[in-house]
C-alpha cells in the first residue's frame, strides 16, 4: 500500500529546477533511499513533503491526503516526522525537553490548563514525561536526560533527533543523512538501530544518504536523482548496475570498467 | 484648499533637503547592514556626535577669528572636524562594541548596540558632570588636581557637551534668491548640492575601489571573502569609517541648518533614515539614497494632508508598512529568510 | 577578568541552587520585604516606594520574558502595552469623562485590551525575525505614544489624566504607597505563579523551541503562528495589567511616563537577570530600579551605565547573571511504570 505519493512535483528556486517532475511511490513499511550527488534536490524533496517549500508543481499525497497548502506543523500532526543533515536540536533545552517538545502532537494542554494544573493536564503531562523517559531508553541516553542538548556528543545528538521525531508516533518518518559523520561501526549500529524503526515500531523510513555501504545495506528500494531528475529506481542490485546512475556519480565515460561497491 | 504651484515647488525641495539628512545617515545603517546584517541602533548617535565635534570646532574658530575672516575656511574645517569625530566614533564603537561579539547569537550585537547608543548619548550630556566629578576628586583636603587645571577641564567640557541646547551660528543665513514665485534659501540649496556631491563620491568608491569590491564581497560571504585574502576586521572597520563620515557630514550639515543640537537629536533622524534604508532595500546602497529623499518627499506630502504633528507618525508607519508587505524594499535584493 | 567574574557568579548561583539554600533565600527575601513597610524608620515612605516600584517592573519584567526570554521574539515597544492598561484605567475610572468603573472590573478588561493589541501588533510581524522585529515593534510603541500625546480629545495630550480614582477593597480605600506596596507584591506572586507554570508546561516547551530553531519546531508539530500570537498576547495582557496598577497608584498619568525609556528599561532586566529566567526578571529588576533609586547621587549616570553594562554583558555574560536552568527531569529505572519498547544497544557512541 502506497503511504506517500509524489506526482510531477517540481520545486525551483529562482531559474534553478531543484526537483524536476518528481514521481515516488513510497510502500508502507518499506525503507526506501534517495540517493543522488550533491545538489541532487533530495533535501529540497524532503522540504517540499514537510511543507517548508511548497512546491509550484505537482502534488504529494500522505495516506491519499492531499499535503497541497499545508504548513509544516500540520503535516507533522498528519504523522510524518524528520531529522536534518545538519542535526537541529533545541540546544538550550535538556534532551528529555526536546523530545517533550517532539510529542506536540499527541499533546493537548492548552494555556488555561498549564496554569491551572487541571487534573487532566497533571495526568496527560506525567505520561509526557514517562514517555520521554522511554524514548531516552530507547535511543540509549540513558543519563543524559538532563543534559542540555548543545552539550551531548555528536552520537548522542543524531540520536536525540531521532527520538524526538520518534516522540509524535509518526507513520513516515524522513532521516535526512543519519550516519554523516559517523565511523563504520557506528554507522553499522545506526543501520540496525534503523531497521528495528520499522521492524518493532512500524515506522515506514524514507532516507537519503551517501554512505552506499548504508545505502546498499539496509535499502529495499533505491531512487537516485540527479539534478532534480529522477534517473533510476530499483533495488539495490539493480541500481548497483545502472549506467545512468554510475555516469551521474563519476561523470561520463567512467561507467564502464567499474566494480560494484565502487559508486 | 487652493493648490499654489510655487508654493509646492518649494515644499518639494524642503522634502529634498530633508531627504538629503535621511540619506546621508540610511547610507550608514545600509552598508553596516550590508557587510554586518545587522542594525548599527547607535547610527543615531554617531550622526549626533558628528553635530557635537562640529560646533566645537566651529566655535573655536569664531574665537579666533577664522570664521569672520574666511567663512568658507570655517564651515570647510568645521565639516571635516565633524566627520573626523564621527568616524572616530564609529570605528571605536564597532571594535569595542560588535567585533567582539561577530560569532555571537543574532540577539547579542543588536542589544550592545542599543547599549552603545544610550552610552554615547548619556556620555555628552553628563561630560562635563563627569569632568566635574572626576576632577573634584579629593583625598581629605588635598586635591587631586589644582584648581585652574580643574576650570579647565570643566569649562572644555562644557563648551563641548552638557544636557542643556546648544546652538550653531547661523552660517547660511536667510537669503535665498528667487525664479518666479518660487523661493530658493541658498542653504537648502548648498545642503542638497554637498549631499548630492557626496553621495555620488561613494558610490563611485563603493563600485570601482579595491575597498568597494571587497566590501561587497564581504557582504555576499563572509567566509569566502577570508578565503580569498580579503582582511574581513579591515573592510569592515572601514565600513563603519565611511557609514559613520557621512552620518557625521550630516550632524553638521543639520546643527547648520536647524541651528539647535541635543544630545537626544539622533534617535528620530536615526529612525527615519533606518526607514530610508529598509524603503530603499537594506544592504543596497543607491537604495538608501532613493530611500531618504522618497521619504522627505513624502512626508512633505503627507503634511499637506496632516496636522504636522503627525509627520513622525507618518515616518514610522511607512517603516512598519514596509516591513510588513515588502521588507526589501525598492530596490532590495531578496533577502533570505534567515537573513531577516 | 572576564572569566573571573563570570566563575564568581557561577560559584553564588551554585550555593543558591541547593534547594534548601533556595528556600532560605527566598524565604528571607519575602519576609523582608512583608514587614518593611511595618518597621517605623526615618526613609520608610522613600523605601516603600522604591520596593513597590521594583515590583511593578518586575511584573513588566515577568510579561516581557515571556515573549523575548521565552519565545525569543525582540519586542522593543513593550511600553505600549503599558500604556494601553494605564489609560484604559485612567479614562474609565477619572473624571476625565465622569466614568467610575470600579479597578477590580476594568483591571481584567484593561489587562484584556492591551492582550489583544498584543495580538493585532502580533498578526502583521509573525513573519518578521531578529532585529526587523526589533525595530517595527520599537516603531509601533512610538505610535502609540504619539497617538496618546495627540488625540487631545480623548487623552488630554502632554497635559495627562489627573484625579485618577483610588481602587477600594472591602470599602478600604487603597490610597496610600504602603497599599500598592502589598497590592503589587501579590501580583508579583501571582505573575511569578503564572508564568512559572507557563514556562514548565506543553506552551513554555513550544515557546522556547521556537526560539531555539524557529523551522524545526514547527517541523515537530508547533503551531508558530499560533504561539507566536500567543506569547505576545499573554506577555501584552500582563503588561497592561501593570499599567492599569500604575495609573491607580499614581493617580494621574502623562504621555512621558510611557516613553521608549520604559521598554528599554524592562528589555535590560530581563537581559542582566537572565534571558528567560524568572529569578533573572527579579535580581535584574532590583539591580535596575532599586539600585540607581537607592544610589541617588548616582542617579544621573544610570543610564549611562545601563548602556555600558548591556554592552559589558552581551560580550562577558551574554546569558545573564542568573541563566535560565532547565529542571531535571530524567527519571530512575525504577520510577519507571511501564517498560517501552526494548532498548537498542549502541554502544559506540562518538
Amino acid at each position: 500500500m502506497t503511504i506517500l505519493a509524489s506526482n510531477n512535483v517540481t520545486k525551483r528556486f529562482g531559474g534553478l529546477v531543484a526537483v524536476d517532475q518528481f514521481d515516488l511511490d513510497l510502500q508502507e513499511l518499506s525503507i526506501h533511499s534517495i540517493i543522488g550527488p550533491n545538489g541532487a534536490g533530495k533535501t529540497t524533496f524532503f522540504n517540499c513533503v514537510t511543507g517548508f517549500y511548497p512546491p509550484e508543481e505537482g502534488e504529494i499525497h500522505f495516506n491519499g491526503t492531499s499535503l497541497k497548502g499545508m504548513s509544516p506543523d500540520r503535516i507533522a500532526h498528519l504523522g510524518i516526522a524528520r531529522t536534518y543533515q545538519n542535526i537541529r536540536l533545541f540546544s538550550n533545552m535538556t534532551a528529555i525537553e526536546n523530545i517533550l517538545v517532539g510529542q506536540h502532537p499527541k499533546l493537548k494542554a492548552s494555556l488555561i490548563d498549564a496554569i491551572l494544573h487541571t487534573p487532566h493536564y497533571q495526568k496527560e503531562e506525567k505520561e509526557a514525561h514517562e514517555e520521554a523517559n522511554r524514548l531516552v531508553r530507547f535511543v540509549g541516553l540513558v543519563g543524559l536526560g538532563d543534559h542540555l542538548a548543545r552539550n551531548l556528543p555528536y552520537g548522542a545528538q543524531r540520536r536525540l533527533e531521532i527520538a524526538r521525531a520518534l516522540a509524535s508516533k509518526p507513520k513516515l518518518m524522513l532521516l535526512d543523512e543519519p550516519t554523516a559523520g559517523m565511523n563504520p561501526q557506528e554507522s553499522a549500529e545506526m543501520m540496525r538501530f534503523i531497521r528495528n524503526l520499522r521492524d518493532e515500531l512500524e515506522i515506514t523510513i524514507l532516507l537519503i544518504e551517501h554512505d552506499m555501504r548504508v545505502v546498499m545495506g539496509i535499502s529495499e528500494i533505491i531512487t537516485v536523482l540527479d539534478y532534480g531528475v529522477k534517473i533510476a529506481e530499483g533495488p539495490p542490485e539493480e541500481i548497483q548496475r545502472n549506467p545512468r546512475v554510475i555516469e551521474a556519480y563519476l561523470g561520463r565515460g567512467a561507467a564502464s570498467g567499474l566494480g560494484q561497491n565502487s559508486i | 484648499m487652493g493648490f499654489d504651484v510655487s508654493s509646492f515647488i518649494e515644499q518639494l525641495i524642503n522634502g529634498l533637503t530633508v531627504g538629503s539628512f535621511y540619506a546621508l545617515i540610511a547610507l550608514g545603517y545600509s552598508m553596516v547592514y550590508g557587510v554586518l546584517t545587522m542594525i548599527n541602533f547607535a547610527h543615531g548617535e554617531i550622526f549626533m556626535v558628528g553635530a557635537y565635534v562640529g560646533l566645537y570646532t566651529m566655535n573655536r574658530l569664531v574665537d579666533v577669528g577664522l570664521y569672520d575672516s574666511s567663512k568658507i575656511l570655517a564651515v570647510g574645517i568645521t565639516f571635516i572636524a565633524g566627520t573626523i569625530g564621527a568616524a572616530i566614533t564609529g570605528v571605536t564603537v564597532e571594535r569595542l562594541a560588535y567585533r567582539p561579539l561577530r560569532r555571537a547569537a543574532r540577539l547579542a550585537p543588536l542589544i550592545s548596540a542599543i547599549g552603545m547608543s544610550i552610552f554615547l548619548q548619556e556620555f555628552i550630556r553628563l561630560l562635563p558632570n563627569m569632568g566635574e566629578a572626576i576632577t573634584s576628586i579629593s583625598i581629605g583636603s588635598f586635591t587631586l588636581f589644582p584648581e585652574n587645571i580643574q576650570t579647565a577641564v570643566v569649562g572644555f567640557l562644557q563648551e563641548f557637551g552638557g544636557s542643556r541646547v546648544k546652538t550653531y551660528p547661523g552660517v547660511f543665513g536667510v537669503g535665498g534668491f528667487d525664479i518666479g514665485d518660487i523661493h530658493i534659501t541658498y542653504s537648502r540649496l548648498i545642503i542638497l548640492i554637498m549631499s548630492v556631491l557626496t553621495m555620488l563620491g561613494l558610490y563611485f568608491l563603493v563600485r570601482y575601489s579595491r575597498l568597494g569590491k571587497a566590501m561587497r564581497a564581504v557582504a555576499e560571504d563572509k567566509d569566502i571573502a577570508s578565503l580569498m585574502g580579503i582582511d574581513i576586521d579591515q573592510v569592515i572597520s572601514r565600513t563603519f569609517l565611511i557609514g559613520s563620515a557621512l552620518a557625521g557630514i550630516a550632524g553638521v550639515m543639520m546643527g547648520m541648518f536647524y541651528l539647535q543640537i541635543r544630545p537626544t537629536m539622533g534617535f528620530v533622524p536615526g529612525i527615519k533614515a533606518f526607514t530610508a534604508a529598509v524603503l530603499g532595500g537594506i544592504g543596497n546602497i543607491p537604495g538608501a539614497m532613493l530611500g531618504g529623499y522618497a521619504l522627505g518627499l513624502g512626508e512633505v506630502i503627507g503634511v499637506q494632508f496632516l496636522p504636522a504633528v503627525y509627520k513622525d507618525i507618518v515616518s514610522f508607519s511607512i517603516l512598519v508598512l514596509i516591513l510588513i508587505f515588502k521588507p526589501t524594499g525598492i530596490l532590495g535584493e531578496v533577502l533570505a529568510e534567515k537573513k531577516m | 577578568m572576564k572569566k573571573r567574574f563570570s566563575s564568581l557568579l557561577e560559584r553564588i548561583n551554585e550555593r543558591f541552587s541547593s534547594p534548601i539554600g533556595r528556600w532560605v533565600l527566598i524565604g528571607i527575601v519575602v519576609g523582608l520585604i512583608l514587614i518593611l513597610p511595618m518597621i517605623n524608620f526615618q526613609q520608610r515612605a522613600f523605601w516603600v516606594r522604591v520596593i513597590g516600584y521594583t515590583g511593578l517592573y518586575i511584573i513588566l519584567g515577568l510579561g516581557l520574558n515571556v515573549v523575548v526570554g521565552l519565545a525569543g521574539l525582540l519586542d522593543l515597544g513593550y511600553v505600549a502595552f503599558y500604556a494601553i492598561g494605564a489609560y484604559a484605567y485612567a479614562l474609565l475610572a477619572s473624571g476625565h469623562f465622569d466614568i467610575h468603573i470600579s479597578f477590580w472590573l476594568v483591571l481584567p478588561f484593561a489587562a484584556l485590551l492591551a492582550g489583544f493589541a498584543g495580538i493585532l501588533l502580533g498578526i502583521p510581524v509573525l513573519r518578521m525575525r531578529g532585529d526587523y522585529l526589533a525595530i517595527v515593534t520599537l516603531g509601533f510603541g512610538e505610535i502609540i505614544r504619539m497617538l496618546v500625546t495627540n488625540l487631545t480629545d480623548l487623552t488630554n495630550g502632554s497635559q495627562g489624566l489627573i484625579g485618577i480614582d483610588s481602587p477600594y477593597l472591602f470599602g478600604l480605600e487603597l490610597k496610600t504607597s504602603t497599599h500598592f506596596y502589598y497590592m503589587i507584591f501579590i501580583f508579583v506572586i501571582i505573575a511569578i505563579f503564572v508564568t512559572q507554570r507557563l514556562d514548565r508546561s506543553r506552551v513554555g516547551r513550544s515557546w522556547i523551541a521556537m526560539r531555539e530553531d524557529e523551522d524545526a519546531a514547527q517541523m515537530v508539530g508547533v503551531n508558530t503562528t499560533r504561539y507566536k500570537l500567543l506569547s505576545f498576547a499573554v506577555g501584552a495582557f500582563i503588561g497592561g495589567l501593570g499599567g492599569a496598577i500604575f495609573a491607580a497608584w499614581q493617580g494621574s498619568i502623562f504621555p512621558d511616563n510611557f516613553n521608549l525609556m520604559v521598554s528599554v528599561n524592562v528589555l535590560c532586566l530581563i537581559i542582566i537577570g537572565g534571558m528567560g529566567s524568572i529569578p533573572g526578571v527579579v535580581i535584574g529588576s532590583f539591580a535596575l530600579i532599586t539600585l540607581p533609586d537607592i544610589l541617588r547621587q548616582f542617579a544621573d549616570y544610570r543610564l549611562l551605565l545601563f548602556g555600558f553594562l548591556l554592552v559589558v554583558m552581551m560580550i562577558a555574560r551574554p546569558e545573564g547573571f542568573i541563566p535560565s536552568r532547565r529542571r531535571q527531569l530524567e527519571l530512575h529505572a525504577e520510577e519507571l511504570a511501564h517498560a517501552g519498547p526494548a532498548e537498542i544497544t549502541t554502544e559506540g557512541g562518538a
